[in-house]
């Protein structure tokens, strides 16, 4: 979940109505904020991915309004008409171009922390890392219109923000930090900028102009942002001129020229949405008026503009969230409270069962441990150093491309190896010892859909014991599960030559038993004789 | 009081050498009762635990000489050949790397032998005469204290340490009577079938101790898993099972997890090197693109379908890949399924986090609504997990709607244990499913280290046999 910090003081000033701070811990986690931190006056709060409207103190103070009932329906913003104009030519990379003004802000230190942590936020989570969107805020004072926003060559030269000199757009993706940080996303196939009269105020995807940078005397700010989806770019443009409008900023419209066709930015009217009244009350099995389902939309920032079987709701233009009805459902239920809600059992006529796989393993586990064996649980992930280690030959294994550590990066195919080194992690223990370990292996299988496959198997390793202790447990364990195995001797590097077997369970090769060869012991560091066999079971 | 038939044979043999000896090392006590000493450390053992013996142990130090002290003892300490060689008229110069000067000049400085001039003093003259504490040592093996530590330090002597434990009565030993009898210890065939036995048996102490054996056990996080299987089961859930490996379809896109959502990044799915494969059901494959797309009951889809990266084999990170598969069996409902599983995550391993942990997850398919989730998922908070208390969040999971977690109060803490919700249209409309699901998560991991007591998330996978054999069966 999107982790965000505010202070509290700042969101204290943006609720309508004084809130006793224990109460307000208690009521964010009802809107799907929770609290990491909540000591100081920093807080360290963790907000669900779908309600981006939710990162910063004035979305979180815009939604408490509402549910605590202090302002209710949708927060009316108005839009000024456009005084600057933006023409967006073509960018292969990142086609897609918003942009947007907020007047008579008053920037003062907690707005301007919010206002970056909120971009950040967004870039992060909205934009993936700046890849789908990314965000650069100005001062609209340093801007001479119109506007353009364009591809264009690697030697074109500006001062970047935190930079030194007046840099090549090339030089900024080689040197400055930002640029190293985010080359990888124009793969040096394209250079998109935003230009005013006098030149580059932003290389988009990657750092602003120095010229441009918001100071304390700013008061106008200038939103730009491109990517690759324009839904994404909307909603964050959405999300940051009002989260600016409720510190008392004034949006302002901007005209985007595109593709000959002219549109204006941001556009916040209010989005319609329609819900049968009788899935309300059918999903949250609660039995609800109309006039209270309008109560706890509006408690939402809704507006519900007609009640009938169907309700007509207006929706606030900074909702990223609302797919489907279920999505208005959901609010419902957040304004009725989750805390209100009765649990209720519902007597259904169902027969429980259990999977005859998972009752055979465990068949397979009490006769394991009436021999006297121990069972232990190893990881699936392995590495080829580990299995070789047992001596076992790594027949094409299953890779992890992402692996997070080089000790577990291929799908075991054996169980022994772990088992090995449960021994090897034991030697300080007393002996004799007896292990096994029950569990799925994963082999290739192109038959399958997913071109592999689970197989459950067994493995039980005996020290210090020999061949004819091993086959001893070997035959107990399969005449007390009534497995038709038969045994043939075969080498197996595992083992020592001629202390080893195969096993064919049902007509079909199923493992392998033996005593372990010496230099295998010796890998594993083992001063004991072990014994030790592997069956897969289906 | 112990009673002579409870004591051993042993025990007695070695009780009688004491009441003759007084006091005897094991080693004596072995001569006098004819006993291998290993079987009188035994028996003084017992008889020590009965409070009939008790011993005192006493140190002794051995002096051994090393070879440069051998070869002293018998050419003299280089201090003094030092005076012998002065005295025979030999120059300093002369003697100059021969260890006479190097060894013998410090030490003999020491002894005032020689003045600050190197010239030798009266008492270097004396010298010749008498023997020195170091000589003497060197000859005896015997010496004070200090003089022992300096030749050790010259690394000519080494000093050895033995304890030697020496046993007597306690004044309850000397009084218990001890006759020896021929009462039976171990009880043979032979002795059963010659009838031999009414001679009697020698008794035995309830509290002797005895080797700590252990029974074999299965795996207390398997016990776990077992006790929850059965709960469910109990209460109407059918158990469902797959393979770690899953298609991103089925663990993605059939919940209708955007293609480029967060949770599908390296950082949170293991991807593996495999041939793309299949989804052998068209209609559900087509039908879960076009809610992707955009365009089914009314959704707006998230625009966008990757109909290569669907098919991408992965390590599934949670088990609603195999609800999910359930539901595009289309069962009858009302049905109930469960299952318990590993599943996979990329963290690094430390105490709160693993790459292959457990989980539990389930689904309810039928006439239900959001009460019937939150009644599900108290049963389980208070049966399975015995919480006292439960609090409901709202929440969000791309599949569900209203979404759902749920913290229990666990010996007077909160924490998280379950993710619920209602599955969303765009999840159950493509698997052809018409009727609404209840899907739910329990943090199994979790839930098992509360039931143990355990801190550290990598002694759930515990093969230390220590911990292993001791811990009771709960």
């Amino acid at each position: 979940m999107p982790a965000i910090t505010l202070s509290y003081t700042d969101l204290v000033r943006l609720l309508k109505k004084k809130v006793p701070r224990d109460q307000l811990t208690d009521v964010l986690i009802l809107n799907k904020v929770e609290i990491d931190d909540a000591s100081g006056d920093e807080w360290k709060l963790d907000v669900t991915p779908d309600r981006p409207d939710l990162f910063s103190a004035e979305g979180i103070a815009r939604q408490l309004n509402g549910w605590l009932g202090f302002t209710t329906g949708s927060p009316p913003y108005t839009v000024s008409p456009p005084t600057l104009i933006l023409q967006a030519g073509r960018s292969a990379l990142r086609p897609c171009v918003a942009a947007g003004i907020v007047r008579n802000v008053r920037l003062d230190d907690a707005t301007v922390r919010s206002l970056f942590a909120l971009q950040e936020t967004l870039d992060l989570t909205l934009g993936r890392g700046r890849k789908k969107a990314a965000i650069g805020i100005h001062d609209l004072a340093a801007i001479q219109g119109p506007g353009t926003y364009k591809d264009v060559p690697a030697t074109s030269r500006f001062l970047p923000l935190d930079g030194n000199e007046e840099q090549s757009l090339a030089d900024v993706l080689r040197t400055h930090p930002k640029g190293k940080k985010y080359a990888h996303l124009l793969s040096g196939a394209a250079y998109p900028v935003f230009l005013d009269q006098q030149g580059i105020i932003s290389f988009a995807p990657i750092i602003n102009s120095a010229r441009t940078q918001i100071t304390s005397t700013t008061t106008n700010l200038f939103f730009e942002m491109q990517g690759s989806d324009q839904r994404t770019l909307d909603i964050i443009l959405n999300i940051l001129v009002t989260a600016m409008a409720d510190r008392g900023g004034q949006i302002e419209a901007v005209t985007i020229i595109s593709d000959g066709k002219t549109l204006q930015k941001p556009d916040l009217d209010l989005v319609p949405h329609t819900v049968p009244v009788r899935d309300i009350k059918k999903m949250l099995g609660i039995d609800l008026k109309n006039s209270e389902i309008k109560q706890l939309l509006e408690r939402m920032r809704y507006d519900v503009l007609s009640l009938g079987e169907q309700l007509d709701i207006m929706a606030p233009a900074y909702r990223a969230d609302l797919l489907h009805y279920v999505d208005l459902i959901e609010d419902v239920a957040i304004a009725y409270g989750f805390a209100t809600f009765v649990p209720e059992i519902p007597k259904l006529a169902t027969v429980g069962s259990s999977d005859p796989l998972e009752d055979l393993t465990n068949t397979v586990r009490e006769a394991m441990v009436g021999l006297g064996f121990t069972e232990t649980l190893n990881f699936s992930l392995t590495s080829p150093e580990h299995v070789a280690k047992a001596g076992l030959p790594l027949a094409d294994p299953i890779t992890v491309t992402n692996p997070v550590s080089l000790e577990y990066t291929i799908l075991r195919q054996h169980l022994l190896p772990s088992l090995l080194g449960n021994l090897a992690a034991n030697k300080h223990r007393r002996y004799p010892q007896q292990l096994f370990e029950t569990a799925d292996v994963t082999v290739r299988d192109p038959s399958a859909d997913t071109r592999a496959s689970s197989v459950r198997s067994l493995c039980a390793c005996l020290t210090p014991s020999d061949f004819s202790g091993i086959l001893s447990i070997l035959r107990a364990a399969a005449g007390a599960l009534k497995l038709d195995i038969t045994l043939a001797n075969s080498d197996h590097p595992t083992f020592i030559p001629g202390r080893a077997g195969t096993i064919t369970l049902g007509g079909r090769p199923a493992g392998f038993f033996g005593e372990i060869h010496p230099r295998i012991l010796v890998n594993f560091g083992l001063k004991n004789p072990v014994a030790a066999f592997e069956l897969r079971l289906e | 009081m112990a009673t002579t038939d409870q004591l051993h044979p042993h025990e007695k043999k070695v009780l009688l050498a004491l009441q003759k000896l007084e006091k005897a090392t094991a080693a004596e006590l072995a001569v006098a009762s004819g006993l291998p000493e290993a079987s009188v450390h035994k028996a003084s053992l017992w008889a020590t635990l009965k409070g009939l013996v008790s011993h005192q142990e006493a140190t002794t130090t051995t002096v051994a000489l090393t070879p440069e002290g051998k070869s002293y003892r018998t050419a003299g300490l280089p201090e003094k050949r030092l005076l012998l060689l002065l005295a025979q008229g030999k120059t300093l110069a002369q003697l100059k790397g021969t260890p006479e000067l190097t060894i013998g000049l410090g030490w003999a400085k020491k002894n005032g032998w020689v003045n600050a001039k190197l010239a030798v003093t009266p008492a270097g003259e004396r010298a010749y005469e008498e023997k020195t504490p170091q000589e003497r040592a060197l000859e005896t093996l015997k010496g004070d204290a200090r003089t022992l530590e300096e030749l050790k330090k010259r690394n000519l002597i080494t000093l050895t340490d033995t304890t030697t434990k020496t046993f007597v009565l306690t004044p309850e030993g000397q009084i218990t009577p001890i006759t020896e009898t021929d009462a039976i210890g171990q009880l043979t065939p032979d002795l059963i079938a010659s009838g031999d036995w009414k001679r009697g048996f020698r008794a035995y102490d309830a509290n002797s101790p005895v080797p700590a054996v252990y029974p074999a056990k299965i795996h207390p996080t398997i016990r776990i898993i077992n006790t929850v299987r059965h709960k469910l089961m109990a209460l109407g859930f059918q158990e469902i099972r797959g393979p770690f490996t899953e298609l991103e379809f089925w663990n993605c896109d059939a919940l209708f997890m955007p293609h480029d959502h967060p949770a599908r990044g390296i950082h949170d799915i293991f991807h593996l090197k495999l041939p793309l494969g299949t989804v052998s059901n068209l209609a559900v494959l087509e039908r879960v693109s076009r809610a992707h797309k955009g365009g089914i009951h009314g959704s707006a889809g998230w625009g966008s379908w990757d109909s290569r990266q669907t098919l991408n084999t992965i390590l599934r990170s949670h088990l609603t890949c195999l609800n999910a598969r359930t539901l595009a069996a289309r069962p009858k409902p009302p049905a109930m399924f469960f299952s318990i599983g590993r599943v996979f995550r990329p963290d690094v391993l430390d105490a709160t986090h693993s790459f292959e942990f457990y989980q539990c997850e389930g689904i309810v398919v039928g006439d239900l609504h959001f009460r019937h989730l939150l009644g599900f998922l108290k049963l389980f908070a208070t049966d399975i997990a015995g919480a006292k208390d439960v609090r409901f969040r709202p929440h969000y999971f791309p599949f569900t709607e209203p979404s759902v977690e749920m913290d229990v109060l666990i010996n007077g803490k909160w924490m998280e244990l379950a993710g619920a919700g209602i599955f969303r249209p765009e999840m159950t409309q493509p698997l052809g499913v018409d009727v609404p699901v209840l899907g739910w998560g329990i943090g199994f991991s979790r839930l098992v280290m509360i039931t143990l007591g355990l801190s550290d998330i990598r002694d759930l996978t515990a093969h230390d046999l220590d911990y292993l054999r001791k811990k009771p069966l709960e």
